[in-house]
């Protein structure tokens, strides 16, 4: 079989199996790749061993696949990752409107648009201009780093404290949704350098020892508060139109493309916080338009990032899909990068195409389950598996992850701020003095 | 009294706590309504789930730190690693490969790390590295190492971060004793320790990139010891230097083609309260034997964290009570049983003392590290993790470092057949790779790094005899020495054109009385 069909049908496997995988709530598609990339290297030296040619192109499919698709339990279902916890809000408005089906859709066309944009504007600038900026800008990681958590915590504006009469009382009143915040942050971020320092997962499995924070700071929270508040989820109605036109798409992929170009380049930064910063860099207000640009947001986040790796003279590490893939295999050239691009732009329409079909199967799921039944169902998955690859200190990672996480759920902080587990301490890594913590920690 | 407001369009269904009391819109689990401002009483499973959260993110954080802090980094061996280790903390136990280099920019340094299954880089942050040089820790080739890091694999070349200054052990590799007039070019790169008085300090001129000279005298001769500002700046005692009696620790090297001393550390200097007692013109026999037992002395620790007992256990004493503990244990090699041909079994190793034996095991990476090959009939020491197999214990060897010979003969045979014994004018270059049993007398001998030459004379001619550190019995080195009647069983080898015998791994030369 020829290079062309070998590349094409695993893209499309690749695609098909993450599209499907990821409607199941509280799977992250980093998860499965995990287990993949066990499976290949236990056949690395074996007649059945995977060439690059085939586990290259169905890795990046599961990628493109799974940055599409998971919209459908990020909205539907109530369990999103980390990167879509700003669709999440205005999606779940969509929800309770019994708008769901419209929501996911626009955030799929979003995804496509940035897909787009990925593959035809960005792809032919990158060997030319990324390797130039990352020279410049490599020296400067540490700083922006900071001015970005300084923007996140001091971004957040006190909630109440409005009426009533001067004094501490008022004060608190003020503050106590903002000192949640910040005690998320630091919590975070001491759960942080306990993880990155001297992880108890066990050695055999380090490569997924955040996995069971981020689950716990991000999935379980969610699917707790689903079982504990009983939403009711209403009737949804399958929308004939999105409304959207070239005006909308447009100013997407401006929004969505800083917020996800940001993510994808800077170290830490997640999708979240790309969405974020672009967000109030370019002050979109149609909701539309911030559901959509959260969906290119997220596809740039996600495979921008991998995108990254196989950039010819840059090959910059970002994302869990990157790390992964690095450790069986070190691009090489022009031929893996147009594979790579080729790659994404097929996963991509596969994957839209199967947006439809799969949202439609998981609303006719949620309207026959109970949401709070559905909540329960998802949070053993995701127990299952934390249990299943890290063990029961994994799990006991992921209850600490969940009791800080629900903090900012329940004292109506930003969630954001639980992302103070990776940033605070690459930020205090990066900036020379992360060592002087551990070591008064007595971790170093 | 607050009335409750009928929930807005949309929100009927919702729970009725779920709802704003005042504006009757959906609000979660927040106490305030974001829309209204009112104040939201909540469930008791809501209220219960904030104390639980707290709780858990307080004192949970709090118990998993201390179970970071106290846990027991494991050892893994650099042959085993796995990328789905990337990121993971480790253990190494090893031997510096390369001298520790500074980067350019100043802002850390590395050095590379064997541990007979693997090599690995290890790099050092400008932190961790001024600790180091405080502490006089810089690695040095040789060096044996046991440090804790995190991984870093990629497909290309896969590295480790030291991860703490705290947790890394390092023993000097032995340092022989030498006269000043002794130090000669052909030790270059070796370390040795050399005394005497200071003659002068000369500091580098202003605005000069020379290093700092210090001249030292003994009885021998006089040599002179480089070194730089930041080693200057450590000496303890560094006013006192003109006229003081010193010791160092240097390494030999040249520059220029001239003969170099360089002071790695201003630790390795020490200024003497009175004459060092004359360095005794030991024969380098005796140089290495003492060299070898320094080197064997310090127990090592070898376990996952646990210590290890420093005398050996006898292979009796091992039980499978002992299972998960690291222990050494020492007796008589029975059998010998290597995995079979395209099967992945393990070398598997009886070792006996008088009725008892014991089962040990290892595999084929660690087979090949191994100086001596366990054979029947050599008593052996071996370091390992015990465990249980078909209801017995076995020990299970993780480095072919900690499988050591104690002595390769019987109890009750010589040490060398003489009998055997052949005249040195019959060895010829077409016997090379041949082992071949001789006897004769010792001449003067001449120091190599690591081993020690013997010219050895019979009635027929004279040949060089090789004899290495790493492979021949301290106690074998320390009883040779010039003019003694000696049979030594050695591989035919040629060296510059000169035959020469290399003696074979144990205790294959014998003093004849």
């Amino acid at each position: 079989m020829s290079p062309f069909w070998i590349v094409l049908l695993s893209v499309s496997a690749g695609t098909v199996l993450s599209s499907v995988l990821a409607c199941l709530p509280g799977l992250h598609v980093y998860n499965v790749m995990g287990a993949m990339v066990l499976g290949i290297l236990a056949l690395e030296e074996t007649a059945f061993a995977i060439p690059s040619d085939v586990f290259l192109p169905a890795m990046t499919g599961m990628i493109v696949g799974w940055a599409m698709l998971n919209t459908i339990p990020a909205v539907l279902l109530g369990t999103p990752d980390e990167s879509a916890m700003f669709t999440v809000l205005p999606g779940q408005k969509y929800l309770m409107a019994g708008r769901g089906f419209e929501g996911t859709m626009i955030t799929a066309v979003g995804g496509l648009a940035g897909a787009f944009f990925l593959v035809c504007v960005v792809a032919p600038c990158a060997p030319r201009y990324l390797p130039v900026s990352q020279q410049v800008l490599k020296g400067h990681m540490h700083w922006v780093l900071w001015i970005i958590i300084t923007f996140m915590l001091m971004s957040e504006w006190p909630k109440g404290g409005n009426r009533g009469v001067a004094g501490w009382a008022k004060f608190y009143d003020a503050w106590k949704t903002l000192l949640a915040g910040l005690a998320t942050f630091f919590l975070a971020g001491m759960l942080g350098f306990i993880l990155l320092t001297r992880s108890p997962v066990s050695h055999e499995v380090a490569f997924q020892n955040i996995m069971p924070a981020f689950v716990g700071l991000f999935a379980i929270p969610w699917c707790l508060l689903n079982m504990i508040s009983a939403a009711d989820v209403p009737k949804q109605k399958p929308a004939k139109s999105l409304a959207i036109n070239g005006d909308v798409i447009l100013r997407s992929v401006w929004s969505g493309g800083l917020g996800g170009g940001i993510a994808a380049y800077f170290p830490i930064v997640t999708g979240g916080v790309g969405g974020m910063l672009a967000g109030h860099a370019t002050a979109q207000r149609d909701e539309r338009i911030f559901i959509m640009g959260q969906g290119v947001s997220k596809f740039i986040y996600y495979v921008g990032a991998f995108m990254l790796l196989f950039v010819p003279g840059l090959n910059l590490t970002r994302g869990g899909g990157a790390w992964m893939i690095k450790a069986l295999y070190t691009p090489a050239g022009k031929t893996d990068y147009y594979m790579i691009l080729g790659s994404i732009a097929v996963a991509s329409a596969i994957s839209y195409l199967m947006m439809e079909p799969l949202t439609r199967v998981v609303l006719r799921f949620i309207d026959r389950y109970n949401y709070r039944h559905v909540s329960t169902v998802a949070l053993a998955i995701i127990i299952v598996m934390v249990v299943a690859v890290t063990g029961w200190t994994g799990l006991f990672i992921a209850l600490v992850g969940t009791g800080i996480g629900l903090l900012p759920v329940l004292f109506g902080s930003r969630r954001l701020n639980s992302l103070g587990i990776l940033l605070l301490p690459i930020a205090c890594n990066m900036s020379g003095f992360g060592e002087v913590i551990t070591g008064w920690l007595g971790l170093t | 009294m607050t009335e409750m407001k009928e929930a807005l369009p949309g929100h009927e269904t919702q729970s009725h706590e779920m709802n704003c009391p005042k504006c009757g819109r959906f609000v979660g689990a927040v106490t305030k309504c974001p829309y209204c401002g009112s104040k939201v009483e909540k469930r008791m499973s809501l209220i219960g789930l904030r104390w639980a959260a707290i709780l858990l993110a307080t004192i949970g954080l709090f118990l998993l730190f201390l179970m970071a802090k106290h846990r027991d980094v494991p050892v893994v061996m650099l042959g085993n690693i796995q990328p789905t280790m990337n990121f993971g903390q480790i253990r190494v136990i090893g031997q510096v490969e390369t001298d520790a280099r500074p980067f350019r920019t100043g802002t850390g340094m590395s050095f590379n790390v064997s541990d007979g299954t693997g090599k690995i880089i290890v790099f050092v942050s400008k932190k961790q590295m001024d600790a180091l040089t405080e502490s006089n820790l810089v690695p040095k080739a040789g060096d044996a190492i046991d440090f804790v890091g995190s991984l870093n694999i990629s497909d290309e070349q896969s590295s480790m971060r030291l991860l703490s200054v705290k947790e890394l052990h390092l023993t000097r590799a032995p340092a022989a004793a030498v006269r000043l007039a002794d130090v000669t070019t052909a030790m270059k790169g070796t370390a040795i320790t050399i005394a005497g008085k200071v003659l002068d300090v000369f500091p580098p001129p202003a605005d000069s990139k020379r290093p700092y000279a210090l001249k030292i005298k003994d009885d021998s001769g006089e040599q002179t010891i480089n070194f730089w500002q930041a080693e200057y700046d450590q000496i303890a005692d560094k006013d006192m230097l003109n006229g003081a009696w010193v010791r160092a620790r240097v390494e030999v090297s040249t520059y220029q083609n001239k003969l170099q001393l360089k002071l790695g550390s201003g630790l390795d200097l020490e200024v003497l309260e009175e004459p060092p007692a004359a360095v005794e013109t030991k024969t380098p026999a005796q140089k290495a034997a003492a060299a070898y037992r320094q080197e064997t002395a310090p127990p090592r620790d070898f376990s996952r964290g646990r210590s290890v007992p420093a005398t050996s256990l006898s292979v009796g004493a091992v039980t499978v009570d002992q299972a998960g503990q690291t222990v050494r244990v020492r007796g008589r090699v029975e059998s010998v049983s290597p995995p079979q041909e395209g099967t992945r079994q393990p070398y598997a190793v009886m070792l006996a003392d008088g009725e008892a034996s014991l089962r040990v095991s290892y595999w084929s990476n660690v087979n090949e590290v191994i100086t001596v090959k366990p054979t029947p009939g050599a008593l052996f020491e071996m370091e390992g993790v015990v465990e249980v197999y078909r209801d017995k214990p076995q020990l299970k060897v993780q480095s072919g470092y900690k499988v050591r010979l104690v002595d390769d003969t019987p109890a009750s045979a010589p040490a060398v057949d003489i009998t055997q014994a052949v005249a040195v004018s019959s060895i010829a270059l077409a016997d090379k790779g041949q082992v071949r049993v001789v006897r004769g007398t010792l001449g003067a001998p001449r120091a190599l790094r690591g081993g020690v030459v013997y010219p050895l004379t019979d009635e027929t001619g004279t040949i060089d005899l090789v004899l290495w550190e790493s492979i021949i019995p301290g106690e074998v080195l320390g009883a040779l020495e010039e003019g003694a009647q000696i049979a030594a069983t050695g591989e035919v080898g040629e060296y510059e054109g000169q035959l020469q015998l290399k003696a074979v791994p144990g205790y294959s030369a014998m003093v004849i009385p």
